[in-house]
């Protein structure tokens, strides 16, 4: 047995100004099911039987389609029925207790009661109808079903067949297209944040039912932010989201867009917002493990990532990269991709404080004293050492350091070297953290 | 059991309550700090995981990294160490003489104060990282409450190193300790924990006393250097 569910948007309500709306819709709706069609040109179906176990049931599977199609638009009327005409003409009911039919005898006793002009087909033969006295559509199906024919269009009576799931419905799936670019033009000119995050939603709803229909996940997307045009018109603002692992999940957008729209300024407000979706792939399947899973904090670790990327930037995030190099500050690399380190290439361990934990990212000149390095008037005793290192003669940066470790007189240890070259040149390189 | 027998042991009435003269015991998980005479100074024998640990200082280089190093290599090894904001760059070399994997190690360096906050809430939000460790300065004490009651929702090691200055100020972390260098090692003052005052610093030794093993390659003149 077939079970539809129908999102409308009501007669009195301005219908939706495009397509652009129902297949934005449509694609949302993906995500509940594959089998979605546009229908009748203010609403969108879908076939729920073979969904409800996934989702938990009936009762869960409204609550859930109902709070995205709320987050889609706020007119949205959801009608259950055992048929796509069916589901379609309950959604219109005007009691929300008559919209849902699970079985055929109530979807039949539901549609005994609504007006019979809710049948499109049934308004062309609007006098003969009117004057027969049948203002229902029980009425409608209790006349004789041969007289009906020849009176009325056949359209009108396969119409309420296929009401009443009589015969079967052939409706055109909607195909979801191969490349992700949609756009919406919000009500209003939308300049915050905040608002520009909501307008965004329906965008993003389309893009997981999408990226859920074809089981794939994506690594970037575009947000393409349209200005004003006419004579102050600037170019467009282009918002680019990149992720570390591949996302398809909206909380995961939603974490990362907010941060990124919170810190990209806009000069102009935004008329129109476009969503292109970047290369998408396959998804690795979902690993559900008894125990708590060790990759469970590598994947909370790059949505951390993720998230700090879009307000502090690559720079502002850095993994070590350490270089095969003698000289200190060369081999003390940090790489600033947001992808995992290589394991890098580290000489053999030296002693445990053979190096400070705080490299200086200069060399400080030292004062000297007698001939002992001072360091903020405090006399440096040297207490161990000295390391020899000497290379870069192959390039102009021939280095010769002979390197000691320094106590000031409380206790404090420094990393200082001496310059072979000169003499008696100090620096401190490093503190002992 | 007598009402005078109940008051002579609080801690039977309920676990947050202690007297004046015990530690409490903690509700969460501690970390060893595997310096035996810090771990009988605190309550439940290690640093607090979950809770916010403040750490105040005159300046970087005081050891402060040293006095975390045991509890940092009993922590998970998958998860990773972030620095938020450290006063200068960190040497891997020197993590991996530590026995530490230098992959673990994240730098945040975030260009302000209030980004490295905000780093530092999100680092505790996701739980991803095994200890935080942020030098954000100077932090309010709302901001300072706020990563306490996130810290406590995490089990990462959460530690703020300040400026010894604060020292006077009222802070929201369960455990406060003042470090400065001394001979051969660190002296740990313990400012605030979860029981009596602490009497007197602790001197912990991170350096081995003796220095003829450490000279390994050329000879120098102890008399010029000393």
């Amino acid at each position: 047995m077939s079970l539809w569910i129908c999102l409308r948007w009501p007669e009195a309500s301005p219908a939706p100004d495009t397509s652009a709306t129902l297949q934005r819709l449509a694609l949302a709706m993906l995500r509940y099911s594959p089998r979605v069609a546009c229908f009748r040109q203010n609403a969108v179906v879908l076939e729920v039987a073979a969904s409800l176990s996934l989702f938990g049931g009936v009762r869960k599977l409204c609550r859930r389609i109902r709070q995205t199609a709320r987050r889609l638009s706020d007119t949205l009327r959801l009608g259950l029925a055992p048929s796509a005409t069916g589901a379609w003409l309950l959604a219109a009911s005007p009691r929300p207790a008559h919209r849902r039919a699970l079985q055929a005898r109530s979807l039949a006793r539901k549609l005994a009661g609504l007006p019979v002009f809710c049948l499109p087909e049934a308004r062309a033969h609007h006098t003969w109808l009117t004057n027969i006295g049948c203002r229902k559509l029980g009425d409608l199906r209790k006349l004789p079903r041969q007289g009906l024919q020849q009176r009325s269009s056949p359209a009108l009576l396969h119409a309420l067949d296929a009401a009443y799931g009589q015969v079967p419905e052939n409706l055109p799936w909607f195909v979801a297209p191969a490349r992700f670019r949609q756009s919406l033009q919000p009500d209003f000119h939308l300049q915050q944040a905040a608002a520009l995050l909501a307008a965004t939603q329906p965008l993003l709803l389309a893009l997981c039912g999408w990226l859920q229909n074809r089981q794939e996940a994506l690594h970037d997307f575009v947000l393409v932010l349209h200005h004003e045009k006419g004579q102050r018109a600037c170019p467009p603002t282009q918002v680019a989201l990149r992720f570390s692992a591949a996302t398809w999940r909206i909380e995961d957008f939603n974490r990362v867009l907010k941060e990124r729209l919170q810190h990209c300024p806009l000069r102009r407000p935004v008329i129109r917002i476009e969503l292109i979706a970047g290369p998408s792939h396959g998804r690795a399947p979902a690993n559900d493990a008894l125990f708590p899973d060790p990759a469970r904090h590598a994947q909370d670790e790059r949505r951390l990532l993720d998230l700090l990327a879009a307000r502090l930037g690559n720079v502002g995030i850095r993994r070590p990269r350490p270089l095969a190099h003698h000289l200190p500050e060369q081999a003390n690399c940090w790489a600033t991709d947001p992808a995992s380190p290589s394991p890098g290439s580290l000489p053999a361990s030296l002693g445990v404080n053979a190096r400070p934990f705080w490299l200086l990212a200069q060399p400080q000149p030292l004062l000297t004293h007698q001939e002992r390095p001072m360091y903020q008037g405090r006399p440096l005793r040297l207490v161990q050492g000295p390391e020899r290192i000497e290379t870069g003669w192959y390039a102009d940066t021939h280095q010769r350091r002979d390197y000691f470790v320094a106590r000031d007189p409380e206790g404090a240890r420094y990393w200082v070297y001496r310059e072979r070259e000169t003499g008696e040149n100090w620096f401190l390189h490093g503190l002992f953290a | 059991m007598t009402d005078l027998a109940l008051l002579r042991h609080p801690e039977r009435i309920h676990p947050a309550l202690w007297r004046a003269t015990q530690l409490a015991r903690p509700s969460g998980a501690t970390a060893p700090t595997g310096f035996t005479e810090l771990d009988q100074a605190l309550p439940g024998q290690g640093w607090p995981v979950g809770q916010l640990i403040e750490v105040m200082l005159e300046r970087p280089g005081c050891g402060e990294l040293q006095l975390f190093r045991p509890a940092l290599a009993g922590l998970l090894p998958e998860r990773s160490i972030a620095l938020v904001r450290p006063p200068h760059p960190p040497c891997i070399q020197a993590w991996a003489n530590w026995q530490l994997a230098p992959e673990r190690l994240l730098w945040l360096q975030p260009s302000s104060t209030a980004d490295a906050l905000w780093a530092t809430e999100q680092v505790l939000r996701h739980n991803s990282c095994a200890a935080v460790f942020c030098w954000a300065h100077p932090i309010r004490a709302a901001s300072l409450r706020r990563l306490q009651l996130l810290a406590r929702q995490s089990d990462s090691l959460c530690i703020v190193l300040r400026p010894s200055a604060v020292l006077a100020q009222a802070s929201a972390a369960v455990l406060r300790l003042a470090i400065q260098p001394c001979q051969h090692g660190m002296q740990v003052h313990i400012v605030k924990r979860q029981g009596m005052a602490h009497p007197a610093p602790l001197t912990l030794q991170l350096y081995a006393s003796h220095r003829a093993a450490s000279y390994r390659h050329v000879p120098v003149d102890l008399s010029e250097m000393a």
